[in-house]
C-alpha cells in the first residue's frame, strides 16, 4: 500500500482546512452576508483533496463548483477566497463575479463559469503547451454527475481523446444533479462507463476512502504523465449539503442522509487515521485550528473595502481598452 | 358654418406692413383651395396671396389702396368642411402667423404648443411649425439667426418641396449676413418711399468718402464694335460695357476683400462670395437694383447674360425677392444718361458702391507728350470710411483700371 | 503583390506562424486535407500536426481548446468550418472566453476564423453572416474584413490582440477579389474604419461581403453625378465612430449596407449612434440596406431576391441624394 501517514495526514489536514472554510462561509451566508448561490463540496472533501495532491505547480486544474479543497491545495489562500465569496476590491474578480469563480494564471487555477462541462474543453486545450512548448504538463478537471449529459463533457472528452492529452477527469458522482437522483438521469449504472464510447481508460472509486482514492488517483496520474492519454475517475461521494444554501433538499429521502453523514469523508478518514496510531488531540487540534483560522479571516474580509463603482467598466478587454 | 380668418401675411423680414393692390375675387365667390384672391404690396415685393382654404369669400375687411399691419384679419372664408381651430398658431409678439398654404393632416393629430411670448432659448425649439424641417437645417437656421418664419418661407428643393442643405445656404448667401437693413427697392409708389428711406439712412449710416480714377476703353470700345453683332446673333443677348466692367470688378473685388464685405458692429465681415448689385433705372421711374450672385463663378459671357436677364426682369416686374437680396458690391452705370461723374450713395450694408460714367472722346496725352484722342471713362467710387481708407480705395480702382486696360481684345470675346 | 483574399489570409497566417512558434492552428480538416476551402494547403507540411491540428466535429471543444491554450499563452487560431457553426461554440465564445479577463484578469488572446456569407448558392446553413450576435458581447473583438489587403492587416493584428477576436471572413470573396497587398506581415490596427472612397453628397457605411458592390454603385451613382463616400468599417467591436461622424457631418446624408439580415443587424446600432451623436448634421434619415429578415434560400434566384443588390443601394443613394 502506498498511501503513507503522514501522506494522510496531510490530506486530512486538507479536507479540514476545506470544511471550516465552508461551514464558516455557511453560517456567513446564513447571516445574510453573501449574495448570489452558496455551494459547497461537504462530502466531496477527500475524493478532491486526494485528486488535488497529485498536481505540481505547473499542473493545470479546471474546477468545478464544489472543489474548493483543490482551489486550496493549489495555492489560493483563504484570504483570497473569502475576499472572492465577500466580493471585495481585493478579490479574485474583484467583486465582478460570484462563488469561487475565481482563477489564477500564476498557479494554474482557471476560473470556473457557471455554465457547466465548460472546463473539460478548457483544460484540454491549456496541455497543448507540452507539444507546442515542449512541456510536461498534467491537468485535472471535475465534473458533477449531471454535467455528464452536457454536450462539453462529451466533446471535450472527444477532444481529449482524439489528442490524446494528458487529463485526469473526475465525475464526482454524489447522487443528485440538483434534484434529480442519479438513477433518474441516465440509465448507466456508472457514469465511468462513458469512456468506453472514447476508447479512454476509466475506473470508479469510493470516494469516501482515502486509501482507495489515492490508489486510484495515483493510477490515473501514472497514466497521464506517462502520455498514454486521458483517465477517467468516477469518485462516488455522498452530497452532504441541498444543492445549495437555498435548496430545503425536500426530494432528498431520509436513508440518504443518514447514509451520508455517516459516511462524512472527515469522520471516515479520522476512523482510519485512529486506526493507523495518529492521536485524536493531534487531530481535533486540526480541526481547530482551521476553524479559528476561517472565523479570522472572516471576520477581517468583512471589514475590508467593496470595489469601487469606477471600476465597472474596467477590464472589458485586455490591453486596457473599454468600449 | 365655420368662417376662417384671412390676414395680412409677412413676406420678408423686417416687413412689418402691406397694401391691397387688389382683389381678385369679391363677397360671395367660390375660392378654391390655393387660389390666387388677392395682390398685395409691401416695401419688399408685390405678390399674390393665395386662400388658406377652400370656401365662400364671406366678408372683405380690408379695401384696395388700404395699407394695414400684418397680421391684421383682412377677409373671412366661410368654409363647410369643419377644420380644427388651428389655422392661426398663437404666437408671440415678434412672430407671425403665415396664412396656411396647406393643411397637413398631421397637424389634427398633434397638439398646438403654445408660446409663451418672449424666446428665451433658440428660436427653433419645440415650435409647431408647418412643414419638416432637418435637424441640420434647424441648425444651419439657428447659427445664422434665421427664425422659424424666414424658414417657413424658404423655398425647397427637396423632395414634397422640403428644405435641405442647399436651399438654406442658398438663402443665407443671398440674404444679409447683418440683421441691418438692407437697402431694397421695389417698383410702385411704396418703392419710393422705400428709397427715399433708405438713401437716407445709407448717408447716416456711412461716412461717405469718393474716389474718382479715368481709365482709357478705346481698345475695348473698338473691340466691341468689332464683335457686337456677331456676338449677339451667336448669343442672344448683348456684349455691352457693363459686364465688361463687371468682369474686371469681380477680379478687383477679390484681391481687396474689404471692398466686398460689411460692417457688424465690431467686425468686419468679409463675404467669400462676390454678389454684383447692377442698378437698374427704370422707365417710370424708380431705380431697382438686382444681384447677380455668385459673380466670381462667371465668365464675361455669363455676366453678359446675367446683366441682360436682370434688366429684362426689372423692366417686366418679373424680379423675385432672392433677385434683390445678398448683394455685396453695386455697380451703377450713370453713363448711359451721360453723366461723366457722379456721387452714388451706398447701398446698405455694403461698404462701397462703384460708379461706371459715360465714355467721352477727350484729348489726353500718350506716349511722354503727345497728345492724341482716347474713348475716357471716368470710375468714381463712394465708399464707407469706417473701413475702407483713401489708399486702399486708390489701390482697388488704380487695380480695376489696370485690369480695364489689361483686358484681351485680342480675339472673340 | 497582387493576390485574392483568400491568399491575403493564407499569407497572414504563413506570415505569423513563422514569426511565433506559439502562434497554431485548431478546426476539422484543416491539416492533410488543407481546409475545407484549402486555405491552409502546406501548414501542415511547414508547420507540423503539434501547430496544425484536426479536431473532431466538436465546435464547442474547439473554441474551449483554443480558450484554455490562450490561457496558458499560446496563440491559438481556430478556424470554424462555416460560420454557421460557431452557434455550437457560443457557449464557450460568450460565457468564457468573453468574460475570463473581466472576471479574473486572465487575457485570452485567441481569434476564431469564420467563413461567412452567401451569394453562392449554398443554402441556409452555409451562408450566415453572424457577426451582429456577438458584437452585442462585451469582451469580444469583431473583425469583417472586404478586402484582401485588410483581410491580410486585420488578421495579423487580431493574432497579436491579447483579446479574443471573431473574424468573419468572406467566402465568396475568397478567389473573386484580387487586390494589391503592399504591407506584408504587418498588422492594421483593429478598431480603425477606412475611407475607401471620398465622396460628397452622401456617405454609404459597409464592411465584408458587401463592400464590392457599395463599390459598383457609387462609381454609378458618380456617372449620375452623384458623389458618395464610402466608409468600411471593416472593424465591428472597437467601432470607429469618429471616422464615421466626420462623414456624416461632412456629407449629411447616410445609407448603410450590409449583407446581415436587416433586425437586429449591426446596422441598427450605427444607425442609432449616429442619429444620437450626428443629430444636427442629418439632412435626410438615415437608411440601412440589408439581406431580408428570412433564413437564407437555397434557390440562386431566390437568394438573389434575399440578398441586397447594387439596384437596390443605387436607388436608396439617389433617393437619399434628393430628399
Amino acid at each position: 500500500m502506498s498511501l503513507r501517514v503522514d501522506k494522510a495526514l496531510e490530506l486530512y489536514d486538507s479536507m479540514s482546512r476545506v470544511r471550516a472554510f465552508e461551514d464558516r462561509l455557511v453560517i456567513t451566508g446564513q447571516q445574510g452576508k453573501i449574495s448570489g448561490g452558496i455551494f459547497t463540496g461537504k462530502g466531496h472533501e477527500l475524493l478532491t483533496s486526494v485528486a488535488a495532491s497529485f498536481l505540481n505547480k505547473e499542473d493545470i486544474l479546471g474546477p468545478t463548483h464544489r472543489n474548493m479543497a483543490a482551489h486550496f491545495s493549489k495555492g489560493i489562500s483563504y484570504l483570497d477566497m473569502t475576499r472572492q465569496w465577500l466580493a471585495r476590491a481585493t478579490g479574485g474578480t474583484r467583486g465582478k463575479d460570484n462563488a469561487a469563480h475565481l482563477g489564477s494564471q500564476e498557479i494554474n487555477v482557471f476560473g470556473i463559469i457557471s455554465p457547466l462541462a465548460t472546463m473539460l474543453p478548457l483544460v484540454a486545450g491549456a496541455v497543448l503547451v507540452n507539444s507546442i512548448r515542449n512541456e510536461k504538463r498534467v491537468a485535472l478537471t471535475f465534473i458533477g454527475d449531471g454535467a455528464t449529459s452536457c454536450a462539453d463533457f462529451h466533446e471535450g472528452l472527444a477532444m481529449m481523446a482524439s489528442q490524446s492529452l494528458p487529463v485526469v477527469v473526475v465525475i464526482e458522482n454524489n447522487g443528485f444533479a440538483y434534484s434529480t437522483a442519479v438513477s433518474e438521469q441516465s440509465r448507466r449504472k456508472n457514469f465511468a462507463d462513458h469512456s468506453k464510447a472514447f476508447g479512454i481508460p476509466s475506473e470508479v472509486v469510493d470516494g469516501t476512502d482515502i486509501v482507495l482514492c489515492y490508489e486510484a488517483f495515483e493510477r490515473a496520474f501514472d497514466h497521464v504523465r506517462q502520455n498514454k492519454g486521458p483517465y477517467l475517475v468516477e469518485g462516488k461521494v455522498w452530497r452532504m449539503s441541498g444543492h445549495s444554501l437555498a435548496d430545503n433538499c425536500s426530494y432528498v429521502p431520509e436513508e440518504f442522509k443518514n447514509e451520508a453523514e455517516k459516511n462524512d469523508p472527515l469522520l471516515l478518514t479520522k476512523r482510519y487515521l485512529l486506526s493507523q496510531g495518529v492521536s485524536e488531540n493531534k487531530l481535533r487540534e486540526i480541526k481547530k485550528a482551521w476553524k479559528k483560522k476561517a472565523k479570522e479571516v472572516f471576520e477581517q474580509v468583512l471589514e475590508e473595502a467593496i470595489p469601487d463603482p469606477a471600476s465597472v467598466t474596467e477590464g472589458v478587454f485586455a490591453g486596457g481598452m473599454t468600449l | 358654418m365655420p368662417r376662417e380668418d384671412m390676414i395680412m401675411p409677412q413676406l420678408g423680414e423686417s416687413v412689418a406692413e402691406g397694401t391691397i393692390l387688389k382683389w381678385l375675387k369679391k363677397v360671395g365667390d367660390n375660392v378654391a383651395y390655393d387660389e390666387m384672391i388677392l395682390e398685395i404690396s409691401t416695401d419688399k415685393i408685390d405678390s399674390e396671396i393665395p386662400a388658406p382654404i377652400a370656401g365662400v369669400l364671406a366678408e372683405i375687411l380690408v379695401e384696395e389702396g388700404d395699407t394695414v399691419p400684418v397680421r391684421t384679419v383682412i377677409a373671412r372664408i366661410e368654409t363647410d368642411i369643419s377644420q380644427p381651430s388651428s389655422v392661426s398658431i398663437p404666437v408671440g409678439e415678434d412672430q407671425c402667423v403665415l396664412p396656411e398654404s396647406k393643411v397637413d393632416t398631421l397637424l389634427n393629430d398633434v397638439a398646438i404648443s403654445e408660446n409663451k411670448g418672449e424666446h428665451t432659448g433658440p428660436p427653433l425649439q419645440s415650435k409647431r411649425t408647418q412643414r419638416f424641417f432637418s435637424p441640420l437645417v434647424k441648425r444651419i437656421a439657428k447659427e445664422n439667426n434665421i427664425s422659424l418664419e424666414e424658414l417657413e418661407n424658404i423655398s425647397g428643393s427637396g423632395v414634397g418641396g422640403r428644405i435641405n442643405r442647399q436651399d438654406i445656404e442658398k438663402y443665407i448667401a443671398s440674404s444679409s449676413a447683418s440683421s441691418g437693413e438692407v437697402t431694397k427697392v421695389v417698383p410702385m409708389d411704396s418703392m419710393r418711399k422705400t428709397i427715399a428711406k433708405h438713401m437716407v439712412a445709407s448717408k447716416k449710416i456711412s461716412p461717405h468718402v469718393m474716389s474718382v480714377h479715368e481709365v482709357d476703353m478705346s481698345a475695348i470700345v473698338a473691340w466691341r464694335e468689332q464683335w457686337k453683332d456677331h456676338f449677339y446673333k451667336k448669343h442672344g443677348f448683348k456684349l455691352t460695357y457693363t459686364p465688361i466692367v463687371l468682369h474686371c470688378v469681380v477680379q478687383a473685388l477679390k484681391e481687396f476683400p474689404w471692398i466686398n464685405a460689411s460692417i457688424q458692429g465690431d467686425n468686419v465681415i468679409e463675404h467669400r462670395n462676390i454678389h454684383l448689385s447692377m442698378a437698374v433705372a427704370l422707365k417710370d421711374g424708380g431705380l431697382i437694383v438686382p444681384v447677380i450672385k455668385n459673380a466670381q463663378h462667371k465668365n464675361l459671357i455669363n455676366l453678359c447674360q446675367s446683366v441682360q436677364e436682370l434688366s429684362e426682369k426689372s423692366r417686366n416686374k418679373k424680379l423675385v425677392m432672392s433677385d434683390l437680396e445678398g448683394g455685396t458690391f453695386t455697380v451703377t452705370n450713370a453713363g448711359v444718361f451721360g453723366t461723366i461723374m457722379g456721387y452714388p450713395i451706398i447701398n446698405q450694408p455694403q461698404v462701397a458702391i462703384l460708379a461706371m460714367n459715360a465714355i467721352v472722346k477727350r484729348p489726353v496725352v500718350v506716349d511722354g507728350d503727345a497728345i492724341a484722342i482716347r474713348s475716357m471713362m471716368y470710375f468714381n467710387m463712394s465708399y464707407d470710411h469706417r473701413i475702407v481708407d483713401g489708399m486702399m480705395a486708390g489701390r482697388f480702382l488704380q487695380r480695376l483700371c489696370q485690369l480695364i486696360a489689361e483686358f484681351d481684345v485680342s480675339g472673340e470675346p | 503583390m497582387t493576390m485574392t483574399y483568400l491568399n491575403a489570409i493564407r499569407e497572414a497566417l504563413f506570415a505569423e506562424m513563422r514569426r511565433d512558434k506559439e502562434v497554431f492552428l485548431l478546426g476539422q480538416d484543416i491539416a492533410a486535407y488543407g481546409g475545407a476551402f484549402k486555405l491552409t494547403k502546406g501548414f501542415l507540411e511547414e508547420f507540423g500536426k503539434e501547430r496544425v491540428i484536426d479536431t473532431p466535429i466538436a465546435e464547442s471543444a474547439i473554441v474551449g481548446a483554443a480558450i484554455g491554450a490562450a490561457l496558458m499563452g499560446l496563440k491559438p487560431v481556430a478556424e470554424m468550418q462555416f460560420s454557421d457553426f460557431i452557434v455550437g461554440g457560443f457557449n464557450q465564445i460568450v460565457n468564457m472566453a468573453a468574460k475570463c479577463h473581466y472576471r479574473w484578469g486572465a487575457a485570452v488572446p485567441m481569434v476564431i476564423r469564420c467563413p461567412s456569407g452567401g451569394g453562392m448558392g449554398a443554402g441556409p446553413f452555409h451562408s450566415q453572416n453572424p457577426e451582429a450576435w456577438f458584437t452585442r458581447v462585451p469582451g469580444l473583438k469583431v473583425v469583417c474584413p472586404g478586402i484582401p489587403s485588410d483581410a491580410h492587416g486585420l488578421l495579423i493584428a487580431a493574432i497579436r490582440d491579447p483579446n479574443p477576436v471573431l473574424y468573419f471572413e468572406h467566402k465568396f470573396l475568397y478567389r473573386h477579389i484580387k487586390e494589391e497587398v503592399l504591407a506584408i506581415g504587418e498588422p492594421i490596427e483593429l478598431g480603425k474604419a477606412r475611407v475607401d472612397r471620398v465622396g460628397s453628397d452622401l456617405t454609404i457605411i459597409t464592411y465584408g461581403g458587401t463592400l464590392r458592390l457599395v463599390r459598383e454603385a457609387a462609381e454609378r451613382l458618380q456617372e449620375n453625378e452623384i458623389s458618395a463616400e464610402i466608409i468600411d468599417l471593416r472593424t465591428l467591436i472597437p467601432l470607429d465612430m469618429d471616422t464615421v461622424s466626420i462623414s456624416v457631418r461632412k456629407t449629411n446624408r447616410v445609407l448603410i449596407v450590409h449583407e446581415d439580415t436587416l433586425t437586429g443587424g449591426f446596422g441598427g446600432e450605427l444607425s442609432a449612434r449616429i442619429a444620437e451623436y450626428d443629430f444636427e448634421y442629418l439632412d435626410a434619415p438615415v437608411k440601412r440596406i440589408a439581406s431580408l429578415d428570412t433564413p437564407i434560400p437555397f434557390a440562386r434566384n431566390l437568394e438573389q431576391a434575399f440578398m441586397p443588390d447594387t439596384d437596390q443601394i443605387c436607388v436608396a443613394a439617389q433617393e437619399l441624394a434628393v430628399y
